[in-house]
């Protein structure tokens, strides 16, 4: 461990590196200040482009994404009460609130520095946790595997969307679309329709593109002839004083106890940095400093949300890189990114590419620092990026994804492929059904079908193979839990508006 | 008893399940265990359809359009307005239907220019720098930086080959 670490540190520290780390802080920065257009439009974008560059340094310019995406989406939050990304929301209850007061700027530093905070405790909790998980991880078969994959799969689809049911359904569709392809214990074609381009599995990074990316844009469009852009430059008011020394360090527990729970909510697969950040916010509320000024104005309200939504951001790495399962979407696209590397995460990850590995992960916590300096420039810049026209912006993201999909495999058919994924996750939206869960679905089915079908062997046939072995019937309980917690919250919920 | 939307979206699901079930998977998946994941992915889609089919029955059509609406709201989704998404879906559409004659160059600035006319943009310098200049940020990116070649459209060959000729 130590060898590879003492290996990882002369990765870590090249121009190279360096640069990538800044253009992903900074991008990620730009794409979660403008309302609507998320980090996973951003590392959508990118990740195509980082097929031609280093492996360390194409995963840190996407994990810089995420970083500057973290804090990025605080800013409108605090200054136009309008977050730039779903996790800023929590901020945007007392951020605003310093706005309207005239100390936007004290809570925006107080976002920067607790946005860096957070992020590095979950950094160091990956570097500290995820080797010994992994090794873990290797005494897991088959079996307990598919378990695994199926709870968390059901977790995912069940708490993203706004109906655990449409999740579900989404996700389903997921791992059909997973199927498509050469088999893998056969090698017969399956759902291929004849068309040779399909013998591999539909083209991944064309169809996040459509998903995602395209989805969001025509979202988008419609939004903005809703006239709900206007309120957001007008809203903006320019003062005042920086954070002090003494508010500063008064907000240093708030941080760590966020930032931990950031943290914990993170590395579960599915629970995501918006729940850390409201969970982080919460607590704060009831048993923190300053509790009586939360939801009034409160910089350790500010503080709270966003150390809890960036260790969120973070410790979404932690099952990526143990177990391969991504905890959310940002998570499947760096598995997508990891993969067009020829890397493979997974419990095998620290014996075949530990040393990358730790180059990562220290990348990782220097990113904290530049994220630290290049927040302050941005803070100065923020109002001018918000005035971005979006009559040109969204017509030039829309030619750079079409030649971003075609630059992979040069096949004009991973264009279409990428815009009928467009119209399908457009219309998905519309009708309430969110295509993450069919994402990570997609990228995790191959996985589940591999563990039931090599646990089916196994058992010469016999299904009670999962539940005959302690770790998979544990997670196969889980699971059964899951759909009977759904079950009996529809039931209440219906119950409730009976009585209503 | 009248559906709501929901109801209405689970039957459609259910019926492209039985679709999947009856007669795609059949034709299109060898027999035997390859089928096991394309069937289980399918009556895991059939059965979570089905519970929304009940759900959205069992739910009253107003609540249900109330809901909708507060659903709506609260992501910001809008009302209306589809005629846009529509015509800018339909000149991304024509675009890449033209990519192998117009290639990327020539067919993104006509469609940048189409596109952002149709969001707004009018007229003005800023049209046409951004329509000429995205395309020329993207050649020297992929051309000149990443010593990619993009398809530049067979109309445009056959134009430069002429002149080149003559």
């Amino acid at each position: 461990m130590y060898a590879q670490l003492g290996d990882a540190v002369f990765l870590v520290f090249t121009l190279k590196n360096l640069i990538g780390a800044t253009i992903g802080i900074v991008v990620g920065f730009i794409f979660g200040a403008i309302p609507g257009l998320t980090g996973n439009v951003a590392l959508g974008l990118l990740v195509p482009f980082t097929f031609y560059m280093d492996p360390l340094v194409g995963i840190v310019t996407l994990l810089g994404i995420g970083k500057g995406t973290s804090f990025g989406g605080s800013v409108p939050a605090i200054l136009f009460n309008m977050p730039g990304t779903p996790q800023a929301t929590a901020t945007a209850i007392d951020g605003h609130l310093l706005t309207q007061k005239g100390r936007s700027k004290k809570a925006l530093h107080m976002a920067l520095y607790s946005s860096v905070g957070g992020d590095l405790l979950s950094d160091l909790c990956l570097l500290a946790i995820a080797p010994p998980l992994a090794m873990v991880a290797l005494k897991i078969g088959p079996p307990e595997y598919a378990a695994i994959i199926m709870f968390s799969l059901l977790i995912i689809s069940a708490f993203v969307g706004s109906s655990p049911t449409k999740g579900l359904i989404s996700a389903g569709f997921g791992l059909l679309l997973g199927t498509v392809g050469l088999d893998l214990f056969t090698a017969s074609d399956r759902l291929t329709f004849n068309i040779l381009r399909l013998e591999d599995g539909l083209p991944l990074i064309p169809m996040l593109m459509g998903l995602l990316v395209l989805s969001e844009i025509f979202l988008q469009v419609r939004r903005s002839y809703l006239g709900s852009e206007k309120t957001l430059i007008e809203a903006a008011t320019q003062e005042n004083k920086k954070l002090s020394w003494k508010e500063l360090k008064q907000a240093f527990p708030t941080i760590f106890r966020s930032g931990a729970l950031g943290t914990f909510v993170g590395a579960t697969p599915g629970l995501g940095a918006t729940l850390g950040a409201f969970l982080a916010y919460n607590v704060s509320k009831r048993i923190g400093r300053d509790r009586e000024n939360f939801g009034k104005g409160s910089l350790l309200g500010v503080a709270s949300s966003e150390a809890g939504n960036s260790a969120g951001t973070g410790a979404n790495l932690i099952p990526l890189v143990t177990l391969g399962i991504p905890g959310n979407v940002e998570a499947a696209l760096i598995l997508g990114a990891f993969m067009i590397h020829g890397i493979t995460p997974g419990p095998f990850i620290m014996e075949k590419q530990g040393t990358l590995l730790y180059a990562i992960f220290l990348s990782l916590i220097l990113a904290n620092f530049l994220l630290l300096a290049l927040g302050f420039a941005f803070i100065r810049v923020s109002r001018s990026i918000l005035h971005l026209d979006r009559s040109v912006l969204f017509p030039i993201i829309l030619l750079m994804t079409t030649v971003g999909a075609y630059s992979i495999s040069k096949e004009f058919i991973d264009v279409g492929i990428m815009y009928l994924f467009g119209i399908l996750g457009y219309l998905m939206r519309r009708f309430g059904f969110t295509p993450i869960p069919m994402i990570i679905a997609f990228l995790l089915g191959p996985l589940l079908e591999n563990g039931v079908r090599l646990s089916l062997r196994l058992s010469g046939g016999d299904p009670s193979i999962f539940f005959s072995r302690p770790i998979s019937l544990v997670f196969a309980l889980f699971s059964l839990a899951t759909i009977a917690w759904m079950f009996f919250a529809a039931l209440k919920k219906r119950r409730l508006r009976k009585a209503v | 008893m009248k559906a709501t939307a929901d109801a209405k979206m689970a039957l459609f699901i259910l019926s492209v399940c039985i679709l999947l079930l009856f007669w795609t998977i059949p034709a299109n998946v060898e027999k035997g265990s390859a089928r096991l994941m394309p069937y289980l992915s399918v009556v895991w889609v059939g059965l979570f359809a089905f519970w929304l089919l009940v759900a959205g029955l069992r739910e009253k059509p107003l609540q249900d359009k109330e809901e909708e609406a507060a659903l709506i709201d609260k992501k910001d989704l809008g009302a209306g307005e589809s005629r846009i998404v529509i015509l800018l879906f339909m000149i991304w559409g024509v675009y890449i239907f033209l990519l192998p004659l117009l290639g990327f160059y020539t067919g993104g600035f006509l469609t940048l220019l189409a596109s952002m006319r149709t969001l707004g943009k009018r007229s003005g310098k800023p049209l046409w720098v951004w329509s000429f200049g995205a395309p020329v940020g993207i050649y020297l990116l992929f051309e000149i930086v990443l010593q990619l070649r993009l398809p530049k459209g067979k109309l445009i060959e056959t134009l430069l080959s002429v002149f080149a000729v003559s």
